[in-house]
């Protein structure tokens, strides 16, 4: 009896030991308290799934993937402390997540200095990949070029008849930037355009009437607007008993987030140019329906788009080690440049020069779908690559300011 | 500016003024009785929402709405009678920033708690049909919920009125408000009073909670925007003043709906600015009086009794000496993680006690240091990366600009005591917090300021100190501290500590003694400024990296907690405090999600068990067991003995 005990419990301490040497670390960071928790939740869940998946059918390499994770609270320094706990404490292979922009660029720099590679994920800011580029750092979500351009390329063909814009979104890089690439490519496709004023609350604000009424009495053709998550439902829920929906049309990024529509559900004006950076219901592959499949067996719920790059972000990583055939960083680095995976969004390839992911864009207008209690992205148009991401030639430009 | 424009501006305003009015009306009124700064009051705004929330999941229709609105607040009362009678009736004797930690170590189990029950997403509450709509007013379009929102809360204000001028309880209650003392020989039940009072501040955040909520949308700590909002309100307004509240809600209002269209890009500091504005003319607020300096009788005196006289106890050198040296052996065992994490203990350690000699020494609650960490952050890491500066001389400078700085803000500050000294350095904090989160062309805006480049430090043709092991980091940033430590120490030990020290006790007496006080506070301040300042040059050294909330307040709460969980009354507390708290922080959060309840449930348990922090409680049971062992028959300085 004694014996059985001894070996069971050598046993499970070889195991233990064992397990590990042999598992494939990535340091999740993702902010899972405060006004972004939701994207971080998501984004996380997405990722356990992809590492379920593949350890059920034996992990790469020989060995299984171990999710480490983390609330970094959406906070830059909270970002850097984590991700130097994770490479000198717990010795991951990967860092890997981050939802905020500021957070995505701290934690690329200590990429660069502790030489691991960073997998980002939601973080979107198009400098993270272009002015301030290092070789370990990818990323597996769209960025903010892809999504602006396809939103004014999408607004200029179908409404030509629109010439004056107005912007609303919040107060901080990702609000701005958005508005000056949507502003650039708007006056490419439309000499007429004029781009009349611009309105900047702050982040996370509770009360946007006066907002409202702002725009009200500028009277646009349309409003370019990039609010999001909880501060859209808000403005969303304020703007409608004035009729702002009827009177202009509205360019709204990231409108057709789910999590907005489950929130307004019925309350969700129709007709409004939106995007979303993944949908489970397009496109219609057998990839993405068993994605959709698995995750709502596991969470009860729709993916988000947070949820699909999370998990985007594993497989790629799982890819590229495959094709490494090992863990080293510059192997994995080269095996992850040009690397193309069959992901739910559809063919997805990290770009070899940049490292940022290239894929078709979907932009379409909310509709109500009898299928949904919420509404839906609908009239959509579907916008390659190369057509809105920012091109090489304009990375290679900003390379010369980045040491 | 036709007049639609004009209406539609006005009732957006005065719906704005409603909610902050219910808000702060209740936080004035705790305030003026229980004088408390009630932190948790926005999380219990935030569970007036919730409640609306779950119970219109089950009542439909307008009845049901209405149902869900007015019986929300009372489930917010409900659990604030028991935070009042479970938690802060145990630490009425305590100074008044033990009953702000623990309130605020209430928010962060609420927000917790309200995630763990409501989900992490935020949640919209769906009105009615009948209050969806809008109507047209002088020409401009009037949702109806504004209308009921701006109608309902001059009701709640007259009712107000009524029941703390026409009643007997509200004569009470504002007799107590008045003077408390002369209340409680007057023979009124100051228990059920406070009760009664913190119960009815919580209904009126409720129902702000309650009716905001279908306009706006609720999630796990949604009442932290607000709490800073009301506080510049009943700040302005004039603390435990009820007309102030109301007008300062009106004021407030009105500027944030002014400022989008007048002055878009000062939008975010406008509140503040009016706040330095007031309180720099009117100290007291618009409204308010001079509060009562509390009486000494009214101190706890058990653990001032520690710290009396500037002699009465000085640790042998050796100990002090000891622990430098074990920390100068810690790299040879320990891995990178570990010095790590003690370097970030170490800058912790100076900021705390440099926030410290404001507090534990002068009796000033600062809350805008972070403001000062992050100047000196700001100065290192632009001049390294801007500037082609050297490490050193970057640093230097660090303390320096932060001086400077605090020379300007506290030459308004001192001239308040106080909340209100608190309250106008939080503002002039989030002033700077503005300027840097928007100049994005110097401070890089909202990214911050990455890959911080930390060249060699020459020495002159002897080769050069490299930085850039985490183990040269550690010595560095250990040797620096040190210094400056050992600095603070005999600044807080010397004949000018002594006198901070009068200032703290018996600021009366200590002017009549001759000491300039004003000049004192002013100069402490700035010191304490530069050592912020330092502590924030260091941190951009030793992460690379910054961003501007490293400014925010809830930086500068940080050194608050630390101090608080080490002890006020020593000097070594706010060290210990800061290896506490920067260890729970960093395992919590890799050990578990809900790091928030559990790190708030600490602060709790500290506050209502330890109140003399951590070295207090060691240094009250070492004199005990001394007296036990006759070493000191009686305790030469303590209060208790004297008086």
């Amino acid at each position: 009896m004694r014996k059985t005990a001894i070996a069971v419990a050598m046993l499970l301490v070889l195991a233990s030991a064992a397990s590990a040497a042999d598992t494939i670390k990535l340091g999740g960071m993702f902010p899972l308290s405060g006004r972004a928790s939701d994207l971080g939740i998501t984004c996380k869940q997405g990722a356990e799934l992809a590492v379920k998946e593949i350890n059920a059918k034996g992990g790469v390499l020989g060995k299984k993937f171990e999710l480490l994770s983390a609330d970094d609270k959406a906070n830059v320094q909270e970002g850097v402390t984590l991700s130097k706990r994770y490479i000198q404490k717990d010795g991951v292979n990967f860092l890997f997540g981050v939802v905020s922009s500021g957070g995505s660029l701290a934690v690329a720099e200590v990429a660069k200095q502790e030489k691991v590679i960073f997998m980002d994920t939601v973080g979107s800011t198009d400098t993270l990949t272009k002015e301030k580029w290092n070789r370990y750092t990818f990323r597996a979500g769209t960025c903010n070029s892809q999504e602006a351009n396809s939103l004014a390329m999408y607004a200029a063909s179908k409404y030509k008849n629109l010439k004056t814009f107005y912007n609303i979104g919040p107060d901080y890089e990702y609000g701005r930037t958005m508005w000056d690439i949507f502003k650039a490519r708007t006056k490419e496709q439309n000499k007429k355009a004029e781009f009349i004023g611009e309105q900047w609350p702050k982040l996370f604000i509770p009360d946007y009437t006066s907002y409202i009424n702002a725009i009200l009495q500028a009277k646009p053709d349309a409003v370019f607007c990039t609010l999001w998550g909880g501060d859209l439902v808000a403005f969303i829920k304020q703007a409608k008993p004035y009729g702002l929906f009827d009177k202009m049309k509205w360019i709204i990024a990231t409108g057709g987030d789910i999590t907005v529509s489950k929130a307004l559900g019925k309350e969700m004006p129709t007709g409004l140019i939106v995007d979303q950076r993944y949908y489970f219901h397009w496109p219609a592959t057998k990839r993405n329906q068993e994605f959709v499949k698995a995750y709502q067996a596991d969470y009860k719920d729709y993916p988000s788009a947070w949820a699909a790059e999370g998990y985007d972000g594993v497989y790629f990583l799982a890819e590229g080690i495959k094709k490494a055939g090992s863990l080293d960083t510059e192997k994995v680095i080269a095996a992850l440049e040009g690397l193309t995976i069959d992901a739910p969004r559809g063919k997805s390839t990290l770009r070899k020069e940049d490292h940022q992911l290239s894929s078709d864009f979907m932009v379409g207008e909310t509709v109500f779908d009898k299928a949904y209690p919420f509404a839906i992205v609908g009239k959509t148009e579907v916008f390659p690559a190369d057509k809105v991401l920012y091109s090489i030639d304009e990375w290679k430009k900003a390379q010369a300011g980045n040491k | 500016m036709d007049l639609s424009f004009l209406t539609v501006q006005v009732l957006s305003a005065l719906r704005q003024a409603a909610f902050l009015f219910l808000i702060s009306s209740g936080l004035t009124l705790i305030f003026g009785v229980l004088n408390i700064l009630n932190f948790a009051h926005g999380a219990l705004y935030m569970l007036g929402a919730y409640f609306v929330y779950a119970l219109t999941l089950h009542l439909t229709g307008p009845a049901g709405f209405l149902i869900a609105i007015l019986a929300a607040p009372l489930g917010v009362a409900l659990i604030a009678t028991v935070i009042e009678t479970g938690l802060l009736r145990r630490i009425y004797m305590q100074e008044e920033i033990y009953q702000l930690l623990l309130t605020y170590a209430l928010v962060l189990i609420i927000d917790d708690l309200a995630k763990i029950v409501f989900g992490p997403e935020f949640k919209s509450i769906p009105k009615p049909e009948m209050l969806s709509g809008s109507v047209t007013l002088f020409g401009g379009t009037v949702p109806v919920y504004t209308l009921l929102v701006v109608v309902l809360a001059p009701a709640v204000a007259l009712l107000l009125w009524y029941l703390l001028y026409k009643t007997k309880t509200g004569k009470v209650v504002r007799a107590t408000s008045s003077d408390r003392e002369m209340a409680d020989a007057l023979g009124i039940n100051m228990s059920a009073l406070f009760t009664l009072v913190f119960a009815f501040g919580a209904v009126l955040a409720g129902l702000g909670g309650a009716l905001a909520g279908p306009v706006r949308t609720v999630f796990p700590g949604v009442g932290t925007e607000v709490i800073i909002e009301s506080f510049v309100v009943v700040v302005i307004g004039g603390l435990g003043n009820l007309w102030g509240a109301l007008v300062g809600s009106i004021l407030i209002g009105s500027l944030e709906t002014i400022g989008i269209i007048v002055f878009p890009e000062f939008e975010m500091a406008l509140i503040y600015l009016l706040m330095v504005a007031v309180l720099v003319v009117r100290p007291w607020g618009l409204f308010g009086r001079p509060l009562k300096i509390k009486a000494l009788s009214e101190k706890n005196l058990a653990m001032e009794a520690q710290e009396i006289s500037p002699v009465h106890f000085t640790v042998h050198p050796a100990v002090r000496w000891a622990p430098l040296l074990l920390l100068l052996l810690v790299p040879l065992f320990a891995g990178r993680f570990y010095q790590y994490l003690l370097t970030q203990i170490f800058v912790a350690s100076l900021m705390a006690i440099a926030f410290n000699l404001l507090l534990g020494t002068t009796g000033l609650l600062s809350f805008g240091q972070a403001a000062f960490f992050g100047v000196g952050a700001y100065t290192v890491g632009l001049l390294l990366t801007k500037a082609g500066f050297g490490t050193l001389p970057a640093l230097v400078l660090s303390p320096v600009v932060a001086a400077a700085v605090a020379g300007i803000i506290g030459f308004f500050c001192v001239r308040l005591s106080g909340v209100h000294f608190a309250m106008l350095t939080l503002a002039f904090g989030q002033l700077i917090f503005a300027v840097v989160f928007k100049w994005y062309g110097f401070t890089g805006g909202d990214n911050g300021i990455q890959g911080i480049r930390v060249n060699p430090i020459p020495f002159g043709g002897m080769g050069a100190l490299d930085l850039g092991s985490t183990q040269a980091m550690y010595y560095f940033v250990l040797v620096v501290v040190g210094l400056s430590v050992e600095l603070l120490r005999r600044i807080r030990s010397s004949p000018f500590g002594a006198t901070l020290k009068a200032i703290r006790e018996n600021s009366q007496r200590a002017s009549f003694l001759g000491v300039n006080i004003k000049l004192y506070q002013w100069t402490v301040f700035v010191v304490a400024g530069a050592f912020t300042g330092l502590a924030g040059g260091l941190y951009a050294l030793m992460e690379k990296s910054i961003s501007p909330e490293i400014i925010h307040w809830s930086k500068s709460a940080e050194p608050v907690f630390m101090t608080i969980i080490g002890g006020i009354y020593t000097f070594a507390g706010p060290a210990v405090g800061a290896v506490v708290y920067v260890i729970l922080n960093s395992y919590l959060v890799a050990w578990t999600e809900k790091w928030a309840l559990v790190l708030g449930l600490v602060l709790l348990t500290l506050v209502l068990l330890l109140p003399g922090g951590v070295v207090g409680y060691v240094n009250e049971k070492a004199r005990q067991t001394l007296g036990k062992l006759r070493c000191i028959h009686k305790w030469p300085f303590s209060k208790s003995a004297t008086s």
